[in-house]
Order: structure tokens, then sequence, then C-alpha cells
């Protein structure tokens, strides 16, 4: 079961983190630099899979309760 | 961190002077590289620092863990950026001077005698001038 407080941010990190996989979007459409827009990609790839995995503990959350 | 700041006031002064009126207002905003490579590292800061509260604020062990992970590819990502912009030019860092060094080995040298014998402390004072 979730605490209130890791349930506040969880909400703080997963907003954080779309926005962020969004920014690293943009950053690599705006960046002239080959080797920066890939890293820049490949660093949007990884954030989503951050946001998966730590959505999950809503529903887990859930589940327990 | 001034450094740093220094380094980007030298890339403006090559710059347009006419922008820097638009620069303050947000208009005609126009992003160098290093600008975005900045920016990225920022966010890259910012997470870190949120995820350490996380982490520290966590009673669930796997969430905990999860957020470790998350931080670790966080320092990663990071560390990437870093890399990438001391490697065009675009951080430089300043080394510490001797002098500077050799004060902080002094104001600490006191308490190295005192806890260990005199052996010890020559070999640690030998150790610190290798280090420079």
């Amino acid at each position: 079961m979730l605490t209130q407080k890791e349930l506040l941010h969880l909400e703080d990190f997963l907003g954080a983190e779309q926005n962020c996989v969004k920014t690293l979007n943009y950053l690599a459409s705006t960046i002239q630099d080959n080797q920066g827009k890939q890293l820049f990609q490949q660093f949007a790839q990884k954030n989503q899979q951050h946001f998966q995995t730590v959505s999950k503990h809503l529903s887990s959350g859930q589940k327990l309760q | 961190m001034a450094q740093q700041q220094q380094g980007q006031g030298q890339q403006q002064q090559g710059g347009q002077q006419n922008q820097q009126q638009g620069q303050m207002t947000g208009q005609g905003v126009q992003f160098s590289d290093q600008d975005v490579l900045q920016l990225a590292l920022n966010e890259t800061k910012m997470m870190a620092s949120s995820l350490n509260t996380y982490i520290l604020e966590a009673s669930d062990d796997q969430l905990r863990r999860d957020y470790m992970t998350v931080l670790g590819d966080v320092y990663s990502q990071q560390k990437q950026l870093f890399d990438m912009m001391q490697q065009k030019g675009y951080y430089n860092v300043q080394n510490a001077t001797p002098q500077a060094i050799n004060q902080v080995k002094n104001k600490f040298s006191g308490q190295q005698s005192g806890q260990s014998g005199q052996g010890n402390q020559s070999s640690q004072s030998q150790s610190s001038q290798q280090m420079q």
C-alpha cells in the first residue's frame, strides 16, 4: 500500500517524467548536432521506460487496498 | 557554475548584440546547441535532486529500488551530457590551484596528526603530493 507521501511523489515524478520525455523530443528536433540528436532520442526512450516502470506502482498500490 | 556562466558569456560576445533585447523579453529567442545541451543538463540535475528525495522518503521497498534504478540512469544521462558539452568546449571547468589545495590540506593536517602517529602523517602528505 502506498503512503500519502509516496502518492504525492509518484504524481510529481510521473508528471515530471512525462514533461521530460516531451522536452527531450523537442530538444532532439531543435539541436543541430547529430550526436546530440541521437542522445536526446535515446534519453526520451529511456525516460518513457522510467515512466512505465514507476507508474506500475499506482495500480499495485490500488490492488493492495 | 561561475565558470560555466563565463563560458556562455564568451559565446554571446561573439554573437549578435541586437538580439540581447529580445533575449531579455523572450522574443525572437534562438537556442544554440550549447543552450539546448545546457537545458537538458539542468533538467537531469533537477530530476536527480527530486529522485533523491523520493528515495529517502519511500517506505515501499520495490518503489525505492525502482527510483534508485531510475536515478542511476539519470546519473548516466547527466554524465553523457556533461562529457559531450566538455568535448565541444561548452563547459570548461577550472582546476584548483596547488596553493588552494595546500590551504585545505593545512586546514585538516592538525586533525590527522591528532588521530594518528607521526609515521602515518608523513605518508599522508606524500600521497597528497602525488595527487597534485
